[in-house]
């Protein structure tokens, strides 16, 4: 979808970044996507099977990400970022760090902290 | 592999998903959610039970959204489809919209007037007592002492009440003016659960000192209408006294408006309510009406058991007045809206004829449509679409069709509805209960998705999808197939049978109008007017003064027939009125015979226009001193004197009094425009045999209603207490005669043409595509010499085959469900062959003028042009 720019997918979902994100260093199946976020956030974010695969069905008709066969030995799939799907998320996080940045301007968030 | 219990729980609670999403994502989450389920028990404690709420939670949200998902791609993907056929989009919508429309405003009004409960306190339980009387008079009426013996034997009714109607004038506070007052007994407010909306009802107390069987009330209950009309609708009209009928009466309360009883059976709704005690002597005046409430747990069965067995024992207790009388239950609600139920049922029919002729045009639109994307179906097969998914695409267009010509039909039916209210005859029972409601809607959207389901199945059969590779080896000549081609044609053929059918209802309608309009009324109706001049007290025992009575009216009459205008004026009965009272007369030969009695003035039957065939009119040498005259109609002629001449015969009234003949007229109508009239015998008003008949006639040269400030301003002279009612020129009458049959003319007219021009654009249709779908075809036949004529003829004799097909099947169907159209139709068979042959040809005709079109096109096609398309 070329015509398509990164900048009019946003914002995203909480659970649809992290998803992302779990993504970002590399390929992963379903559980593994689950399990990375449950880590990452310290067992606060935690997705089902039905959300998590809501999601990637969806990402999956987008093209933000693609399956590939990891290990290929069951019918389990793994899924990786597609260079688009890369640029959402990055947007995402710049997106993000700029609201963080505009917090510490305000003071609303104590320098150093 | 052996699956745990909880893998077999997931993957049941998996199925809330769409299968496509379980295809494509089952197998993963299933596997997931094993190691998710083995990583919480190794944690221990509430792990399990946090993973199981956390999953269901999850699915509860996300199945919905999945089906919502697919729901949303496939509507987008038909209504992009619709949008590039918009010509194709656009006719099925409107014809959809029409039938759906259509059917929405007669479900409301059937469903409003026949199925809901009437707006009473448990009105499921409410019953109409009615006596069954030995043919041929089956009198509906019911006596009021065998009431007393109904109520006091009966288990089944918690309550029951004898209700009768009087008219009584009011008087004071305005003009004066003739009410048509209920009379009921002490149960009858407790019966039906009314709660007045002032005041109160009637107490026991109200029963206490009035004497049986008279009407001399002292408390009124005001219908609302009465409070708002009369009374402004102030509340300070309770504990007020009128004068009704020169009594006085306390208005001790008024109804709620639109309350649910007001009519018994031939009389107008009611304008007040005084309490009654039924009389106990007289059982043989079967005249009253009964209602009852069934006890808890009774059912109408039960109590009409009950009931055959009382009146079996009354019948052999009083022979003479009860033999062979029964009586019959039947539900308040049903009895209250008998006398539109067959008009009703006759009109659903009609809907629901346009509504399947709209689902088989669109069907056939659909079917059309679909040929011409064998191609891509075939191709989205050949890509790896499943058939669940080609079915559910095909239904999903022609579900969002037939729900986007739901919605339109909607918005139509509340337009027609209060239209169709407004247009309805006088006398439909509970016809403001009919609103727009939210019925109306869930009809509509069920109608739809019916209609819309069955169209998508109807074409997915047709096209035979079981053969893809096929498909798209045929779908270079864009063929339905042999089933779909079939098919349409059996769509055609019953499009023009239930069109027919609806044409021929019309045409039997029509011509029972005009069998009505050239009814022999025995009396010219043009220029007349009809008032009712109530004298001031006619309560029953009251004594009426005959002789102010008679000055009164000859004083009235000769004032008014000194006015301007004025060609005859007379008192007697009101024409077309149900005539007046019955009596039994007696023949010179000793017979005695049954015969319709009206007594008239001077002028009555001049001012009627009734036509003298021997003798003379009553005049005003017939008075009480003279010899007892009687003028009568042809009919009692032939039936009291064998003599060519009839005049100076006598018979006895009532087996007492000599009456002599000395004229003989015309049979006129006198009861309803249908009912031929039987013996009638006018006798002279001056000489003492009263019936209450009070109606004077007008007839006049110019309009007959300029003749009302003249009789009124007379009437105020002569005594300022008397109202003049039911004021009508007998034309305008008529025309009431005739509105319910009008209305269901305009009705039933209206939806022919709407079939008709449906089944004719589907015709069109289906040979336009026959044409199309041959184009090489016909190439192939011109350029081996195939004359114009020829081709032409090819397509003319597709539509003489449809054409004779459909005929036959909807002859057949008008002959078979002829009966509904009984009631309505006069003068003519239900049968009428003429009827059923001129629709029939009209059909036909149509039939093949609709095909000859596209055979002209097929005959007018180049055959080089033709070639190249193959």
């Amino acid at each position: 979808m070329p015509d398509r720019r990164p900048h009019d997918c946003l914002p995203l979902t909480p659970a649809l970044f992290h998803v992302l994100l779990a993504l970002a260093d590399g390929e992963k199946h379903g559980y593994a996507i689950m399990k990375e976020i449950e880590q990452r956030t310290s067992g606060k974010v935690i997705l089902s099977t039905g959300t998590l695969y809501g999601i990637v069905k969806r990402l999956l008709a987008d093209g933000w990400i693609r399956e590939s066969a990891l290990g290929s030995t069951d019918r389990r799939r793994a899924y990786r970022l597609t260079p688009f799907g890369r640029s959402v998320a990055l947007a995402e996080a710049e997106r993000l760090r700029d609201l963080v940045a505009a917090a510490h301007v305000k003071k609303l968030i104590p320098s150093g902290a | 592999m052996v699956r745990r219990w909880h893998e077999r729980v997931y993957r049941a609670i998996l199925r809330w998903f769409p299968s496509e999403f379980r295809a494509e994502f089952g197998d993963e989450m299933s596997d997931d959610f094993r190691r998710q389920y083995d990583d919480a028990r190794e944690r221990r404690g509430a792990s399990i039970f946090h993973l199981w709420t956390r999953t269901l939670g999850d699915f509860a949200r996300r199945a919905p959204a999945e089906h919502l998902d697919v729901l949303r791609r496939d509507a987008t993907y038909a209504l992009r489809v619709l949008s590039r056929r918009r010509g194709f989009a656009t006719i099925a919508f409107v014809t959809l919209a029409a039938g759906i429309g259509l059917n929405t405003t007669v479900f409301r009004l059937v469903d409003a007037i026949l199925l809901r409960p009437l707006p009473l306190p448990e009105s499921a339980r409410l019953v109409r007592i009615h006596g069954v009387g030995p043919p041929p008079l089956r009198e509906p009426g019911v006596s009021a002492p065998d009431f007393i013996d109904w109520r006091n034997a009966s288990r089944t009714l918690d309550a029951a009440a004898l209700v009768g109607a009087t008219r009584l004038t009011i008087t004071g506070d305005g003009d004066p003016e003739q009410l048509i007052v209920m009379t009921v007994s002490e149960d009858f407010f407790r019966a039906l659960g009314t709660r007045p909306a002032l005041g109160r009802v009637f107490t026991p107390a109200d029963y206490q000192s009035l004497r049986p069987g008279r009407t001399s009330p002292r408390v009124v209950v005001l219908g609302h209408d009465l409070w708002q009309r009369r009374f402004g609708g102030r509340p300070d009209v309770i504990g007020r006294v009128v004068r009704l009928d020169q009594v006085s009466a306390e208005v001790v309360g008024v109804l709620p408006p639109h309350f649910a009883f007001t009519n018994i059976p031939d009389s107008a709704p009611a304008d007040c309510w005084i309490p009654a005690v039924p009389d106990p002597r007289l059982r043989a005046a079967h005249y009253l009406s009964a209602i009852g409430r069934l006890a808890p747990g009774a059912t109408l069965a039960d109590a009409q058991t009950e009931f055959d067995v009382i009146a079996e024992r009354l019948a052999a207790k009083y022979p003479e007045a009860d033999k062979d009388r029964g009586v019959r239950l039947i539900s308040l609600r049903e009895s209250q809206t008998a006398s539109v139920r067959t008009e009703l049922w006759v009109l659903v029919g009609a809907a629901v004829c346009v509504l399947l002729i709209a689902a088989s045009n669109v069907t056939n639109l659909f079917l059309a449509h679909a040929s011409g994307r064998r191609a891509e179906l075939a191709t989205r097969v050949a890509l790896g679409a499943g058939r669940v998914q080609l079915v559910r695409q095909i239904v999903t267009e022609s579900l969002s069709i037939a729900l986007l010509g739901g919605v339109a039909g909607v918005a139509l039916a509340a337009g027609a509805l209060p239209l169709l209210v407004s247009l309805a005859p006088a006398g439909v029972p509970r016809l403001h209960e009919v609103a727009v409601d939210w019925r109306m809607f869930a009809f509509a959207a069920i109608a739809s998705a019916v209609v819309g389901a069955a169209c998508g199945i109807a074409v997915i059969w047709s096209i035979d999808l079981a053969a893809p590779q096929d498909a798209c080896l045929r779908s270079i000549g864009a063929d339905t197939g042999h089933r779909g081609r079939r098919f349409r044609r059996v769509l055609s053929v019953a499009e023009i049978a239930l069109a027919l059918m609806l044409v021929i209802a019309t045409g039997l309608l029509v011509r029972t109008l005009r069998a009505l309009g050239a009814q022999e009324l025995g009396f010219d109706p043009h220029h007349v007017i009809s008032i009712g001049i109530p004298p001031p007290n006619m309560s029953p025992g009251v004594r009426i003064d005959f002789r102010a009575l008679a000055t009164f009216e000859s004083t009235l009459l000769e004032r008014l027939r000194a006015a301007q205008g004025v060609v005859a004026a007379g008192v007697g009965s009101r024409p077309l009125g149900g005539g007046g009272v019955e009596l039994d007369v007696k023949s010179e030969t000793g017979e005695v015979h049954r015969v319709d009695a009206d007594s008239v003035s001077e002028g009555y039957l001049q001012a009627l226009g009734v036509k003298l065939l021997a003798g003379r009119f009553v005049g005003p040498g017939d008075t009480p001193s003279a010899p007892r005259v009687a003028v009568v109609n042809a009919s009692a002629a032939r039936l009291l004197t064998s003599a060519p001449d009839p005049l100076g015969h006598v018979f006895r009234l009532e087996a007492k009094e000599e009456t002599r003949i000395i004229g003989v007229v015309a049979d006129t109508r006198r009861g309803t425009l249908e009912e031929a009239e039987g013996p009638a015998i006018y006798l002279s008003r001056l000489q003492p045999i009263y019936f209450g008949m009070n109606n004077m006639l007008v007839r006049t040269a110019a309009d007959p209603r300029d003749a009302l400030p003249v009789v009124r301003s007379i009437v105020r002279q002569l005594d300022p207490d008397r109202a003049l009612t039911r004021v009508t020129t007998l034309d305008e009458q008529i025309d009431e005669l005739l509105a319910p049959r009008r209305f269901m003319l305009r009705v039933i007219g209206l939806f022919s043409i709407l079939a008709f021009a449906l089944a004719m654009i589907g015709i069109y249709g289906v040979v336009s595509e026959s044409v199309a779908q041959r184009v090489a075809e016909i190439g192939i036949r011109v350029a081996l010499g195939a004359s114009r004529a020829g081709i032409r003829n090819l397509f003319v004799a597709q539509g003489v085959r449809l054409a004779v097909v459909g005929v036959a099947g909807g002859l057949g169907g008008a002959f078979a469900l002829r009966r509904g159209m009984s009631t309505l139709v006069f003068g003519i068979q239900t049968n009428d062959p003429l009827t059923y042959l001129l629709a029939a040809a009209c059909l036909a005709a149509a039939t093949i003028g609709a095909c000859g079109i596209p055979a002209m096109r097929a005959a007018a096609l180049d055959p080089v042009d033709a070639l190249r398309c193959v």
